[in-house]
């Protein structure tokens, strides 16, 4: 998987690019964890991630947790596939998908 | 001198900007050959310009020329700085041979030119590896091509010492300074347009600093102490060797002179004695004369005048008895009278003008007296006697230095400043200083080192040589040592740096690329650094390490794999086994295939009472053996609120409040839970975030069941989730899986997805339960084909076969 970061101002946006998998999550919770303390904001461009699995998931749960007591957490360009994912474990009803 | 350093730093500054325009144009690119020419040509032309556009600065035309060539080699690429020298320097030796442009240093500065050129190539590739110079290196390329320039100075003109000196003296601090300063401002300039740019007095850690960096540090100041005390130690010795030099030559010229005014004084001596005794016998032969013509008396004008001719006097006079004047020739009254009065004296002889010393006698005739005045300078230029001073002339001190004859009063009787008179202050530091010692003192308006000698009481031979010409050889022996010794230094420095580099700082990038590898998970890397002794010992040790910590890293893999073994054991025990059930008004089938290791997905079904079976699939987030346990709670939690008879929807309230507690892993479980009446094939599930369940009717084909959503659980606390009714008439069924099987994919990533699985499940409805599962498993292995299994892959159906078929072997149903 491949991760862009970009920090505008106090929004940082993080574009994935392929798989967010067991294998791939960890290296995503790592990045936002150590960006986090710069951003107020974060915006995570799902433009280009082809599959997400419950561990990708989880990542973006405590993102959403720990940014909720920030700027909030913002899910963008979600494809089908991923929508699906959402919709099916519920977490389109928590998370800012546009 | 500061219009000087103004338009140095203008020329530099046009330099530096060159430099940076031409690296922007270029930049990130690879030079054609034609570019590398065209980059040459065009710091060749600014090493020319700079040639005939030089800084006017004491007689000496000051210029940068040397930038050229450094920096086109240097900063661009070794093609471009050979030619770039050969330009500069080839126009350099013709404009200085034939157009009189500073023809003195015209091999200096042409062989420096040209050799800034190749020297710049070879440093590009050899020692900087074509990569950008730091600043303090690019000083230091400048500052020594132009210590190699005035020192090229010296060695052309050996014979010349003295106007070398003044044109190093002149030219070398800032020529090596400003070319020094132009190739590190330069090199900043790049740095900064590549974004390299750091502050060099940033404070850094001990941890930032290369070996290579602290070791140069440290050879630097240790060889620099060196040169420096190594000069300094040359220089007091050159300056003891110079004044010794000077008190010689003094001491020799002083004695040469004293001996010369000696025998000189005793010629005058001599002469004196000589013109009284001509004088006396002169006398004697015109009495004699006067007698034999008849007496005193008869000698009248005429004779005398005669005999003044012949014998060639000043005067002759007669004189009577009564010492009067009878006849004279060439004496005035007034010089009788003075005569007379010299004569009453005890002296023979007087001086009675100091350019004029002449010698009087006289001899009896008769009665009275013949006297006769003799002039004893012609007398003694007859005996072809020459003058002191003249003597004196042919004596010199060193090339520039003076001699002196002085009498007390300060008049300077003979040598180079004859005739003056000294200052009062210089008569008074003359008096001071005793003689035939050394002392320094601006008698003449320059510093000079002096000795004093007495000649007689009266006079003083006073012997001086400038301070400037005492110190010219150790001046210009310094300049040469110093830039000899900064040239050897560098050399010295740049062959240590490049052999501690192949030596130990290479050694030590390779045993550290090993250890990267190793770090890096390549545990099969040997390190294989050999050529010493510590590399060789530190490779075994480190390959001896490795090979330690791989059987370690192998026992505890090994460990940890059977611990995983026993937790798959565990956590599949805990997944009841038995589909057989004392009745048959329903079918019940699941399996549990975990992915590589303990997974987090379970399945439960269990009786909440005589008649009503709940069935539960969840997937835990994650794997490994936190899923495995927070699938065990997960599984508990709902198991334990199921059997207290909750709605599905509160089973799952209530469980998602109990798992968020503590849940510090942020892990989360999707689950979806039915409980069916088996009386009445009514079915209350809920869906807490979990895969659409699949439903077949009876006689009808399976399709996905878009149920109502919730959120997983254990995302977020109190959580409501909203049930729904399912009612299942006989010869329905229904399949809940987990997202490996629509998620499962094949070598190409493409998923399995719910379709393939309808179908599957499509084409086996009319199978067992007990075989339709395993024959999706084997569809969903034969479609992954090579791929690996992400995820568990967890499915359990369900056929409702409701009481018609429930009637044989039914027992326990309620009475």
């Amino acid at each position: 998987m491949k991760i862009d970061k970009k920090l505008e101002g106090s929004t940082l946006t993080l574009a994935l690019e392929g798989r967010l998998d067991t294998t791939t999550a960890p290296e995503l919770e790592q990045v936002i964890r150590a960006e986090l303390d710069k951003a107020d904001a974060l915006v995570l461009d799902f433009g280009k991630l082809e599959y997400i699995s419950s561990a990708g998931l989880r990542v973006l749960l405590s993102a959403h947790k720990a940014m909720a007591k920030k700027g909030g957490m913002k899910v963008t360009h979600v494809n089908e596939m991923v929508m699906e994912v959402f919709e099916v474990t519920g977490f389109s009803d928590i998370l800012t998908v546009e | 001198m500061l219009s000087m350093i103004l338009k140095m730093s203008a020329v530099t500054a046009l330099y530096v900007l060159l430099t940076a325009l031409i690296w922007l144009r270029t930049r990130g690119r690879k030079l054609s050959l034609i570019q590398k020419l065209a980059i040459g040509l065009i710091y060749g032309a600014c090493a020319v310009l700079s040639t005939h556009f030089g800084v006017d600065y004491s007689h000496m035309m000051l210029n940068v020329r040397d930038l050229g060539p450094l920096s086109a080699g240097l900063f661009f690429d070794p093609v471009s700085g050979m030619l770039a020298g050969l330009i500069g320097g080839i126009e350099r030796y013709i404009a200085g041979t034939y157009w009189g442009v500073g023809s003195y240093t015209r091999i200096a500065c042409s062989v420096s030119t040209c050799l800034a050129g190749f020297v710049s190539a070879l440093m590009h590739i050899f020692i900087f590896r074509r990569k950008k110079p730091s600043a303090v290196y690019a000083f230091f390329m400048g500052a020594v091509m132009e210590v190699f320039h005035m020192y090229a100075v010296f060695i052309t003109h050996r014979d010349d010492m003295n106007m070398a000196l003044y044109v190093v003296r002149v030219c070398a601090v800032p020529m090596i300074v400003f070319t020094g300063l132009g190739m590190a401002a330069s090199s900043v300039a790049l740095q900064v347009c590549a974004g390299e740019w750091k502050n060099p007095f940033r404070r850094v850690s001990a941890e930032e600093v290369p070996v290579s960096q602290r070791f140069q540090f440290w050879l630097f100041a240790v060889t620099t102490a060196i040169l420096t005390l190594n000069l300094l130690f040359a220089f007091g010795l050159q300056t003891q060797i110079a004044i010794q030099d000077a008190r010689n030559t003094l001491v020799t010229v002083s004695g040469d002179i004293r001996d010369t005014y000696v025998k000189l004084r005793q010629t005058e001596e001599n002469t004196d004695a000589l013109a009284g005794e001509t004088a006396r016998m002169q006398a004697l032969a015109i009495a004699e004369a006067a007698a034999h013509a008849g007496g005193l008396e008869t000698a009248d004008a005429a004779f005398l005048e005669r005999m003044r001719d012949i014998y060639d006097l000043v005067s002759v006079a007669s004189v009577g008895a009564d010492g009067k004047v009878l006849q004279s020739a060439g004496e005035s009254p007034s010089y009788a009278a003075l005569l007379d009065e010299v004569l009453s004296g005890a002296s023979e002889s007087q001086a009675i003008n100091p350019s004029t010393v002449r010698s009087v006698a006289g001899a009896r005739c008769g009665t009275g007296m013949i006297r006769v005045v003799v002039d004893k300078k012609s007398l003694a230029e007859a005996l072809n006697l020459s003058g002191l001073n003249e003597t004196l002339s042919y004596f010199h001190v060193g090339r520039t230095g003076t001699f002196d004859i002085i009498r007390a009063n300060g008049l300077v009787m003979a040598g180079e400043h004859r005739d003056s008179t000294l200052t009062t202050d210089a008569i008074r530091t003359l008096a001071a200083k005793p003689t035939e010692t050394f002392f320094q003192a601006s008698l003449f308006g320059t510093e000079a080192l002096c000795r004093t000698e007495n000649l007689s009481d009266d006079l003083k031979l006073l012997a001086l040589l400038p301070m400037e010409e005492v110190y010219a050889d150790r001046d210009a022996q310094a300049y040469e040592s110093a830039l000899a010794g900064i040239m050897l230094f560098t050399v010295i420095y740049v062959l240590i740096s490049q052999l501690v580099q192949a030596i130990v700082v290479n050694n030590l990038q390779l045993v550290n690329a090993s250890l990267h590898r190793i770090t890096r998970g390549h545990l099969d890397e040997v390190v294989s650094v050999r050529n010493s002794s510590e590399f060789a010992s530190l490779s075994n040790d480190i390959n001896q390490t490795v090979g330690v910590l791989k059987g370690y890293i192998a026992a505890a893999e090994k460990r940890i794999e059977q611990e995983l073994e026993f937790a798959r054991t565990i956590q599949d025990s805990a997944l009841p086994k038995n589909f057989t059930f004392p009745r048959h008004d329903f079918e019940l089938f699941a399996t549990m295939d975990p992915a590589k290791e303990v997974g987090g997905d379970f399945y439960d079904f269990f009786f909440v009472g005589d008649d009503r079976l709940a069935l539960v699939i969840a997937d835990v987030s994650g794997k490994g053996i936190p899923a495995a346990l927070f699938m065990m709670r997960a599984k508990t939690a709902i198991r334990g609120l199921a059997e207290s008879g909750r709605e599905p929807a509160e089973i799952l309230y209530r469980a998602n409040n109990t798992l968020c507690e503590g849940n510090d892993a942020e892990m989360f479980v999707t689950v979806w839970l039915g409980i069916i009446d088996l009386r009445t094939g009514q079915m209350q599930c809920a869906n807490a975030g979990h895969e659409y369940p699949t439903l077949m009717r009876a006689g009808g084909e399976y399709a996905l069941f878009r149920d109502r959503h919730g959120l997983a659980l254990a995302a977020m606390e109190e959580v409501r989730f909203k049930g729904y009714e399912l009612q299942l008439e006989p010869g329905d069924r229904l399949f809940v899986y987990t997202d490996g099987i629509p998620e499962a994919i094949d070598e190409h990533t493409e998923q399995y997805g719910t379709d393939r699985l309808v179908n599957m499940l499509n084409a086996t409805r009319d199978e067992p339960l007990r075989q339709v599962l395993p024959a999706i498993r084997r569809d969903i292995a034969d479609f992954a084909g090579g791929a690996e299994q992400f995820d568990d892959i967890t499915m359990l159906g369900f056929a409702y076969y409701g009481s018609e078929k429930g009637g044989d072997g039914h027992e326990g149903t309620d009475a």
